[in-house]
This record gives C-alpha cells, structure tokens and sequence, in this order.
C-alpha cells in the first residue's frame, strides 16, 4: 500500500493512495483535501475494500461467500444484511440482463438453482456442486460504498479499480470532466476511445487478446471468446460494471434491449484492430 | 481444531465447483458436503502398515478425524510399533501385514512402508479386499507399477496415494489462473527441491542401516526423483492440461554424502512434452539456501506455486490515475488512459507480486514426514470417506500413476544419461 501527498501545485494539494487487494490495485486521487483529513478517509476506504476481500472472496476459505458455497446445500445458511442485499441485487440484475449476469455461472448449472428467504435472511442450493461467484459485482459495490464515503468529504476525487472500474465525483481540479481513456490492448502508447466523466462512473469489460477468456456465458456455460470491448458509463459503478459485464456476454442483438432496461446508462462496443486502428459502437 | 480441517475440505470442493479447472481435480468431487453428510457419523476402521515417522505423522491426524478409527497396526520394527501403540492403545498389534489383512475389523489400510514394498502390500491389501491407501510413489519400477494398476482396475476397493498436493487448495487456485490465461501460454515449469542434511534417520545399532534408512539404498529406493520429484511432477500435467511429457533425460552424482549410499545426492532431470515445453527437476540435499521451488513459466507472467503469488512479465506502466496526478501537479490538463477490462489478474508487480491465495502456509521442503497445510489432513480425510462409501474419488489412481512413472523413468535417465521415451497412455 503506498500513500502519497504531493504539495508541488500548491493550488491543489492532491492525496494519491494504492492498495493491492483483489487481485488487483485500489486508487484513489483526493485533490485539495488537507493532508491528515485525506490520510482518513483513505484509511476508511482501504477498511473497506479489505473488508470487502476478506467477506466476499471465494478463494478465501474463511470467508463468509465459502462458508455459504460450502453449507448451502446441506442446509439453508443465514446470511447478514449486507450479504443478502447484495445476493438480491444479483437476483435482479439477473432478471434485467435476460440471465446474462449471473453469479452462479462459474457453477455450469441450467438455471437459478439458489432460493432466497427475504424474512429470515436465508439462502439455500437447490442442487449439488452450487457456487456463487461475486467477482463480477464486489469491485463495483466497493466502489460504489466508497465514493458515497467520498463524497461527504470532498467535492471533487477519483476512485479506480484496476482501470475496470472507475468512479468519478465532480470535475477535475483543473477544470471540466474527468477525460478518462481506454487504452489500446494491442498497443500501450495508444488510446481507444476516452470519455470525460462528471460524477460519473466507467466500467470496462471484455477479454484480453493475448490471452484465454474467463467469462463464462451463463446460457452455455462456454467460456466466450469475443474480440469486442464494453464500456458503460453511468450515474453507479455498480451497475456499470454488472451492465459492461452482461453486454459483453450477450449476443450483439440482445445488447441494445439489455441496455434499455437500464435508465441514465450508455454503452459503447469498443472493436480494438491489430493495426492500431479501433472502432467503435454506440448502443 | 477437525473442524476447520472439514471446512477447508469443503472448502476445497465449493472451490472446484466453481472453477473451470475442475476436469484437472476431479478427485475433490469426493469431499463434498454431500458426501460428508452421507458418512456422518460413521467411521473408517482403518489399519495402519508402516509406522514409522510418516505412518506416525498419519496416525496423529487421523486420531482428530471423527471419521477415523485406528483399530490395527502393523510394523516388524517393534520400537516403531510400541511409538504407534503408544498413541492409538486399543489398536491390535500385528508384525505380519498379512495377517492385518486377514483382520475382518479393518475396512482400510494405509500402507506406509518402503518404496519396495508398496505394490505387492497394495496388491494383496486390494485383492484382500480391503480399501487401500498406499503413501507415494507407488511403486518400486514400471512393472511393479504396472501390476499395482492393473490388480487395482480388477478390483472394487478403493485406492488411493499419498500425493498431498491433490488437496492444498493453492494447487487448484493457481491451475485456475493458468487455465484462464493469466499468464499466457505456459513456456515452462520449474521444480528444485534442495535440503542440507545428510537424509538419514538414527540407527540403533549398525545391523538396521539398511532397513531404517532404506531411501538411501538402491534396493528399496528411488531416490530423490521417487521421494521428491514425484510431488512436484504433477504441476506440470496440471499446467499443461493434463498433457505428459513424451521423454525425459537427466544425470545425477554421489558428489557430497559419499557415506556408503546408493541413490544420488545430486540429480537434475529434464522432462519434454509434445509441443516443446520443458520442465525440469532438480535436487541437491547438501545445500538449502533456495529451499523447495515450483514456478509456471508464462509468455505474460509467473505463477509461484509454493508461495502463492505470481507475477507479471510486464509490469504496469505507471497509472493512468498516476498520470493525473502528474497532471495536477504541473497545471496541466489532459486525458490519462487507464481503462482496462477486468479479465487478468492485473497490474502484478515486478518485484513483489501478488498474492493469489490466502493464509498460504509455505512449506520449505525441509521435513522428510509432512508439513502443516500441504493437504496431508484433507488426503486422509477424503480417504476415510472413500472407505465408508466404497466410492473411489475420480482420477486419483491415474495421477498417480503418472508421477509414479515420470519420477521412475526420470531416475532411469538420471542413472543412464539416456533419452527415456515415456508412453502417451497408461499401460499395464
């Protein structure tokens, strides 16, 4: 983790931090805070996104999503607010996204094979070798808890998850929208398309041209292999990054209508060309 | 204190559910929850066969398993079976295998003997009818191993080996992340194994040489490619997708314990697969400082097995959020591009990695018996299960049959200098 504060724009003092942590890196740029009261809220935001590692990880044998993964088939498992909360979401954004977000995929089973009990807090597998996976949705909860954390502090900040998620609050320091670029896959120098945020969030899904895929099409249960790039900005990074990862998924005729049922959300099929070149979509 | 070991089992299945590695660990299937409620409250009535220093260290594991109960023990080194008797008192005392065999209470044996016992004990243990675990490698030479499987495939009992790593959830973390192309194409893999000691056990009296310290002599042992090696080959299949190597040549030396012993104290082997990939093994057990190392080599990153971490070979240009900072600070506004999808484990740095499994228990290859953590406890549990239930865990014979026989014909090429051919299939 590394925590800086840079004074050289004396104009605006601006908190830099980054925790490694899922598998990927938290950062956070805080300009014109005073340093001590940056240096806490940064503390704060870090709790929570090692809070959030530690509950929802499903490599993590101690967490509270292994322990529901492991005893939901036995018996019906009571979860805490939080976690069913989250578990609804789910739920919804399933129905919303004709089933093509859905955190049992990794599990290969035909249909919703979990049942939730709203009053007593409880979830239960209706069929064996039933897993929830939440790597789709946690960095967009915590991103989404943080800048609301953000945002009783200080007008203006931004919040970024391994460059998949990010989430703005106010303009940037130096005046106008956040101008936040995708980068070329196969080029480093090069941009594909950038998109100035204003309290907005970017999300980015897609697959990694050099490598194997691992979003798995909950329809099929095939891990897809696409060449495009989604990207979704929106009022929450939640949505967005449930949204980036279910347009991803479903077929390119299934997308604009997935896209309507989310108000206040655009989308852009990104096609990055081994030449350099990149074209790109609206939905 | 069993509890949490039953919940990491769990664990260890609700992982494989959810992975697409599963086809690679198919043998996890075995300790779902499922299969733990249908053997509740049942127990295994196991005999153990070998007590010295391994069978000693599954006996205090299984003496916290409520699925377990030792009720036979069997050793013709009497010291060795008064420490088993000591820790399991009700257990009968037998100093001839067979007759343990004979014993209609045992449904188990778990066969913890020299290497040159392992198949014809397993062997008649099998055609006895009794379920069978058999500590690693399972055989003394390519006949004997050939044997061994086909007695087993003649066979309704159970069988299983002691090859801990098909337990240590690290293993199926880090397949996951292999087979999801978290390092590109897999170019390589790496085993070393070094110890400093002379890897002998204390000898009452000069007539037990031999017999206690067996690993050493060419008679009993393989050396370190069987003790050793046979571990750590399995990593390889597993990063190649179950693909085997087609041959292996290697060399080894007597050139620093030169105290009567047979087997090298030095071997370095070199295992080829079918698209050009190499893997290789190497030991020297007068020299301790890298201890015990098992890294995937990938076109875009590095996977550390033993500690759990891996590491990219492109290290994150500096940030696009860095870059905005850049920004603010010189008054000057531009775009940063940082966006990314989400599909790699990203942004590994060069020097330090990153950690992909937790509350990972490093094991520096020290211990000639077993080491906290590295699935010894989940084994024998998922063995204990498997004798309730009759039902043989998926797959398990044959991983073992293909360290078995990588980490013999690599001693073979060790000792001729020799390219050894290895069969696409098993054979037997």
């Amino acid at each position: 983790m590394e925590f800086t504060y840079s004074t050289r724009n004396p104009e605006v003092p601006t908190a830099y931090s980054r925790l490694d942590a899922m598998h990927t890196r938290c950062e956070i740029l805080l300009p014109g805070m005073e340093e001590s009261a940056a240096r806490k809220l940064t503390q704060r935001i870090w709790d929570m996104v090692l809070d959030a590692e530690k509950r929802y990880n499903r490599f993590d044998g101690d967490s509270v999503l292994s322990k529901l993964n492991c005893s939901a088939f036995r018996q019906k498992v009571e979860v805490d607010g939080e976690m069913f909360m989250i578990l609804q979401l789910c739920d919804n954004f399933r129905k919303m996204t004709d089933g093509y977000f859905d955190i049992s995929a990794p599990s290969r089973v035909e249909g919703r094979a979990w049942v939730m009990d709203p009053a007593a807090h409880t979830v239960r597998f209706s069929v064996p070798g039933m897993s929830l996976d939440l790597g789709g949705i946690i960095k967009g909860f915590v991103l989404e808890k943080a800048i609301h954390e953000v945002a009783g502090e200080t007008p203006c900040a931004l919040l970024s998850f391994g460059g998949s998620s990010t989430a703005s609050l106010g303009e940037h320091p130096l005046g106008g929208p956040w101008q936040v670029s995708v980068g070329h896959p196969y080029f480093r120098d090069k941009v594909a398309q950038t998109f100035p945020l204003t309290s907005e969030s970017l999300s980015v899904s897609g697959r990694d041209p050099h490598g194997r895929g691992h979003i798995i099409d909950p329809h099929t249960g095939n891990i897809l292999d696409k060449d495009d790039i989604i990207a979704v900005c929106g009022p929450s990074a939640l949505v967005g990054e449930v949204l980036s990862t279910a347009l991803w998924v479903a077929p390119h005729s299934e997308r604009s209508k997935i896209l309507s049922t989310f108000r206040g959300y655009r989308a852009w099929a990104i096609v990055p060309r081994t030449d350099g070149g990149v074209s790109s979509r609206k939905l | 204190m069993m509890k949490d070991k039953m919940t990491r089992g769990e664990f260890l299945s609700s992982l494989a559910a959810g992975s697409a590695t599963l086809a690679l660990f198919p043998w996890l299937g075995s300790c779902t929850p499922q299969k733990e409620k249908e053997t509740s409250g049942q127990k295994a009535r196991l005999g153990i066969i070998g007590t010295g220093s391994r069978g000693k260290f599954h006996i205090a594991n299984l003496l916290e398993d409520p699925s377990a109960s030792i009720v036979a023990l069997c050793d013709d080194f009497i010291p060795h079976l008064d420490e088993a008797s000591a820790l399991c008192p009700g257990a009968k005392r037998y100093t001839d295998y067979r007759k343990l065999l004979e014993d209609k209470d045992v449904d188990g044996v778990i066969i913890c003997t020299p290497l040159s016992m392992h198949s014809q004990m397993t062997i008649d243990s099998l055609r006895a009818g009794k379920h069978s675990f058999c500590e690693k490698a399972m055989a003394h030479s390519v006949e004997q191993l050939k044997d061994m499987y086909r007695t087993w495939k003649g066979s309704s009992s159970v069988l299983m080996v002691g090859q801990q790593r098909l337990y240590d959830p690290k293993y199926v973390q880090a397949m996951d992340l292999v087979h999801s192309g978290a390092i590109g194409k897999v170019v390589g893999i790496r085993n070393y194994w070094y110890r400093n000691n002379d890897w002998r056990r204390e000898v009452p009296s000069p007539e037990y040489e031999r017999r206690i310290n067996w690993r050493l002599y060419d008679e009993y042992s393989r050396g370190l490619m069987a003790e050793l090696a046979c571990h750590q080959l399995q990593n390889g299949s597993w990063a190649m997708g179950g693909l085997q190597p087609k041959c292996v040549t290697g060399t080894g030396s007597i050139m620093f314990w030169k105290d009567g012993r047979e087997v090298f104290d030095s071997v370095a082997a070199i295992y080829l697969y079918p698209n050009g990939v190499h893997m290789t093994f190497d030991s020297i057990i007068s020299n301790k400082h890298f201890g015990m190392g098992e890294q995937i080599l990938g076109s875009e990153g590095t996977i550390d097995l033993v500690r759990g971490i891996i590491y990219s070979e492109a290290p994150a240009p500096r940030s696009g959020i860095r870059q905005f900072l850049d920004q603010i600070e010189q008054g000057v506004l531009s775009n940063s591009a940082f966006a990314g999808s989400s599909w790699v484990t990203e942004e590994a740095s060069k020097d330090a990695g990153v950690r992909f499994a937790k509350n990972v228990t490093v094991n520096d290859g020290a211990s000639s018996v077993g080491a906290a953590g590295d699935g010894s406890v989940e084994l024998m549990h998922a063995f204990c299960l498997a004798v309730i239930s009759g039902v043989q865990p998926e797959g398990i014979v044959e991983e073992a049959y293909w360290s078995t026989i990588l980490a013999l014909l690599g001693d073979k090429a060790t000792r001729t200098g020799e390219r050894i051919e290895i069969p696409s299939e098993i054979i037997y």
